[in-house]
């Protein structure tokens, strides 16, 4: 065991440093001087400019620049954003909480829906309620995400306004209770949640009932029932363990890319998320907030993928030799 | 295992009486004036040394004070300064200051904070501000209330000091390298009528009223700037009551607020300081990138005739704009020049003309050739930010290979197209300005001593520059309009820019909430003006 966790430590930090290198001079040979970004203002005197490249790390060569970089990212350093003119650390991490809290509970809410779902599915499968089922997750599967969300927004907010139109909250308002407040924050998360796990549930009801069918037709699963276990136990016990393999994999990669991928979410609902600083950054050049959040999707898939290989070893007796 | 079976439930259930406890609506109260106002573009600093949107603007107007304001005729007003004088030489400037007014931390304001502030930003060159400050030799605290400035020479724009006035006791700490730098003034300390209390970038920024302030306490209790991602949302939480303003609707949303015609949005689309024009490389100089056609004026000319600017207007910008023609827009009724009959207004058939009389001769694929044998072709660069700008450049592509000029549209960001200007490495570009309320700047763009700087037309022309030196130092106001009257006829007659549209501000707002709203100038816009008359004097309808 400590072997395995050794080896795949050693993987995870291989791949992170790739990352971090890669990310660091795709940026680099983008067509482009930050410094104009960084100073709107071409009145700059020569002193002044080279004040803000010196500052901002830009007047050395590019590989002492990298290792500047590397340096301090062991630090956990990431250098300043152009257009906040704040650490990007800070920056990202004011955002961290909105993302997690969308991702979070969509992932959560699809992942209990889609696993129990396609099981169902599988276990009745051919009947009217696996086809209906089964249609019905390959329309949420294949329907784009904003569209989704401009539909949700504009029956539940709009037509009914039985859901606030956006945001995290509406500041200014004061609750009378610690109750009323807590509601009110759930009405805000409530429709990007639900659309969000829509679009992710599609694909957990697909993958968790096809691969339990595969197990079901296995001959070990005929064995169990001539010996006479009972249903519960023959999927609890000896069909799910094998059949959750694909969805824990499909999981850990959903986790890491949906920390960047709620970008259509959340600008729909206007949502202050990573998906957001993400976008903003891009548009305004902000180069040193886009490695760093870069930094964070790479980290946040390569750990939940590192996780995942620790899972299967509880799942998957097969692993464990 | 056997308990986990109960948690999807668990969650399910808790997630209804949320809702239905959100749907009942109760337990929320709103007890006092709240005025909110939605915007697109994030806020991206409270700290003015490195601002740049409108957006950041807003807040910092409302934050600190200015020394003067100007009324709603573009006259100079008293703000913090209530009264000055300059000697008969027009270099030393008496400022009498406001008594009795107090930062937002409780501390008295004095001379001494102006003193501060001009030498702040002029010894450490900081932001855009420093501008405004370059030419003052000496400041000189006479009281607590009274400080006389010195320049090195008359400044007509005097005393129109674009500077916000800080507070020498907090700013004096800050190393100037942090002030432009990662200082974040999170809670400034102004003397404005409003103050921030919580800023959080991608969502909003709250400011509750100053109490203290020394005009009188505004009618509203809060200001809060709302961040949207989605425009049709912004629009939407208008109508549903949450938004009191929009400041700046996109016209296809604008159209759709008009024509609903609900009896509590006024729509108001009012004259602005911004402008849009299609900007010609005239950079005559070996290391310019552009082609060496549109050094031609006749061909510039040509062009400005073939362009229908109304067709323009009507259809990329849905009917918001007006034909423009010089670089002082029309909102600036005093020192705006209407070029009259001189006005190149569409007429493909005289572009044919003057192309023909010039030597550029169509092919036989109707294409002109120009007098150096090379096609008349040329790139036409168009920011990916603007939608607006995409559409009127494939209208212009249209237009041009009417009269025989081929145009090949390149769409990139920005920050790309500003350095493509920097480099001199492009034939045409379509952008815009946004004006400040003296026109020296605007026009200061267009002298020869901006190139490589604030110039990105390349233009140079030395009787423009001699006039911008002669406008800068003349006291007099009416001798001064017609020496920028002169200067705008000159770059109109050489036609670096075609201007294309003066832009107007398209603001939709709520009624039925406040009342007291302020057109500052007259044409102009409630809000986004340099001045906050509409935040100071709005007032609840009870």
């Amino acid at each position: 065991m400590r072997g395995y966790l050794f080896q795949k430590i050693m993987q995870a930090g291989l791949t992170i440093l790739i990352v971090v290198a890669l990310n660091f001079f795709l940026f680099r040979i983008m067509p482009g001087d930050p410094i104009r970004v960084l100073i709107r203002n071409p009145k700059i005197s020569a002193d002044a400019l080279e004040r803000v490249r010196e500052q901002f790390g830009l007047n050395e060569g590019r590989l002492v620049q990298f290792w500047i970089y590397l340096r301090d990212l062991f630090s956990g350093e990431l250098g300043s954003s152009f257009n906040y003119r704040q650490p990007v650390i800070d920056v990202i991490m004011e955002r961290v909480p909105a993302t997690i809290m969308l991702v979070g509970t969509a992932t959560v809410l699809s992942i209990i829906f889609g696993v129990l779902l396609g099981v169902i599915l599988a276990w009745k499968r051919g009947t009217r309620l696996d086809i209906v089922g089964l249609s019905i997750s390959l329309i949420l599967y294949s329907m784009p995400t904003f569209w989704v969300a401009i539909i949700m927004v504009m029956i539940f907010a709009v037509y009914w306004q039985i859901f606030p139109l956006g945001g995290m909250g509406m500041p200014g308002v004061f609750y009378t209770s610690l109750w009323a407040e807590l509601a009110s924050k759930v009405g805000y998360l409530f429709l990007p949640t639900v659309t969000f796990a829509l679009i992710l549930v599609g694909e957990y009801v697909l993958i968790m009932r096809s691969s339990l069918l595969e197990v079901m037709r296995e001959d070990y699963m005929l064995t169990a029932r001539a010996k006479g276990v009972s249903n519960r136990d023959l999927l609890r016990k000896h069909a799910l363990p094998n059949a959750m393999l694909p969805v824990v994999t499909l999981i850990a990669i959903n986790l890491g890319f949906i920390v960047g991928g709620a970008i259509q979410i959340e600008t729909v609902f206007s949502w202050p998320g990573l998906g957001r600083l993400m976008y903003t950054a891009l548009t305004n050049r902000d180069y040193p907030v886009l490695q760093g959040l870069f930094l964070f999707v790479t980290i946040a898939v390569i750990v939940a993928n590192f996780c995942a290989d620790i899972l299967y070893r509880y799942l998957d007796p097969r692993v464990k030799s | 295992m056997k308990r986990l079976k109960w948690l999807p439930l668990l969650l399910v259930v808790l997630m209804f009486c949320s809702i239905a406890l959100t749907g009942c609506g109760g337990g929320t109260q709103e007890s006092q004036y709240v005025f909110r106002s939605g915007y697109m573009r994030e806020i991206e600093s409270l700290n003015p040394m490195v601002i740049w949107s409108v957006q950041a603007y807003e807040v910092m107007y409302l934050t600190y004070n200015f020394l003067i304001s100007w009324d709603e005729d573009l006259n100079v007003i008293p703000e913090l300064a209530r009264e000055w004088e300059v000697d008969e030489s027009g270099k030393l400037w008496t400022f009498y200051l406001q008594e009795g007014v107090t930062w937002h931390d409780g501390e008295p304001f004095t001379a001494e904070d102006v003193k501060f502030t001009f030498e702040y930003i002029r010894d450490n060159e900081l932001g855009y501000f420093y501008d405004y400050v370059a030419a003052m030799e000496e400041i000189e605290v006479i009281d607590e209330y009274t400080l006389t400035v010195k320049t090195d020479e008359p400044i007509a724009w005097m005393p129109q000091i674009l500077v916000p006035i800080l507070p020498a006791h907090i700013w004096s700490e800050i190393d100037p390298e942090d002030a432009e730098g990662e200082f974040a003034n999170d809670n400034p300390i102004g003397t404005g009528p409003f103050k921030v209390v919580d800023h959080r970038k991608g969502e909003y920024t709250r400011l509750v009223v100053n109490e203290d302030y020394y005009k009188g306490r505004p009618g509203l209790d809060e200001v809060i700037f709302m961040i949207y991602a989605n425009t049709d949302l912004m629009v939407e939480a208008l109508k549903q009551g949450e938004l009191d303003i929009i400041s700046d609707v996109p016209g296809a949303q604008f159209k759709a607020l008009q024509d609903v015609a609900d009896p509590n949005i006024l729509t108001l689309e009012a004259d602005s300081p911004s402008f849009t024009e299609l900007a010609f490389n005239v950079w005559d100089d070996p290391v310019s990138l552009g082609n060496p056609h549109l050094l031609d004026k006749n061909v510039r000319m040509a062009i400005e005739y073939a362009i229908d600017r109304q067709e323009l207007i009507d259809v990329a910008l849905m009917g918001y704009g007006e034909v423009a023609s010089t670089l002082v827009p029309k909102l600036f009724e005093y020192w705006h020049l209407d070029p009259g009959p001189g006005f190149r207004s569409f007429d493909p058939v005289q572009a044919e003309v003057i192309l023909e009389e010039a030597g550029y001769q169509r092919d036989d694929q109707g294409l002109r050739v120009g007098p150096d044998g090379e096609p008349m072709s040329y790139m036409l660069l168009i920011r990916s930010e603007s939608p607006d700008n995409q559409k009127m450049a494939s209208m212009i592509k249209d237009m041009l290979a009417s009269v025989g000029i081929g145009i090949e549209i390149s769409v990139i960001d920005e920050g790309t197209l500003t350095d493509r200007i920097f480099e001199g490495d492009f034939d045409l570009f379509i952008w815009g300005w946004y004006v400040d309320i003296d026109p020296t700047s605007i026009l200061k763009v267009a002298t020869t001593d901006e190139i490589l700087s604030w110039s990105d037309c390349f233009y140079s022309n030395p009787e423009y520059d001699v006039l911008h030196q002669l406008q800068q130092r003349t006291m007099d106001r009416e001798e001064r309009r017609e020496l920028i009257y002169e200067m705008q006829r000159i770059f109109y007659n050489d036609a670096a820019y075609i201007m294309l549209s003066y832009d107007p501000e398209l603001q939709a707002y709520r009624t039925d909430r406040y009342t007291g709203w302020v057109r500052n100038p007259r044409t102009g816009p409630v809000m986004y003006t340099n001045v906050i008359d509409s935040y100071e004097q709005l007032r609840p309808i009870e």
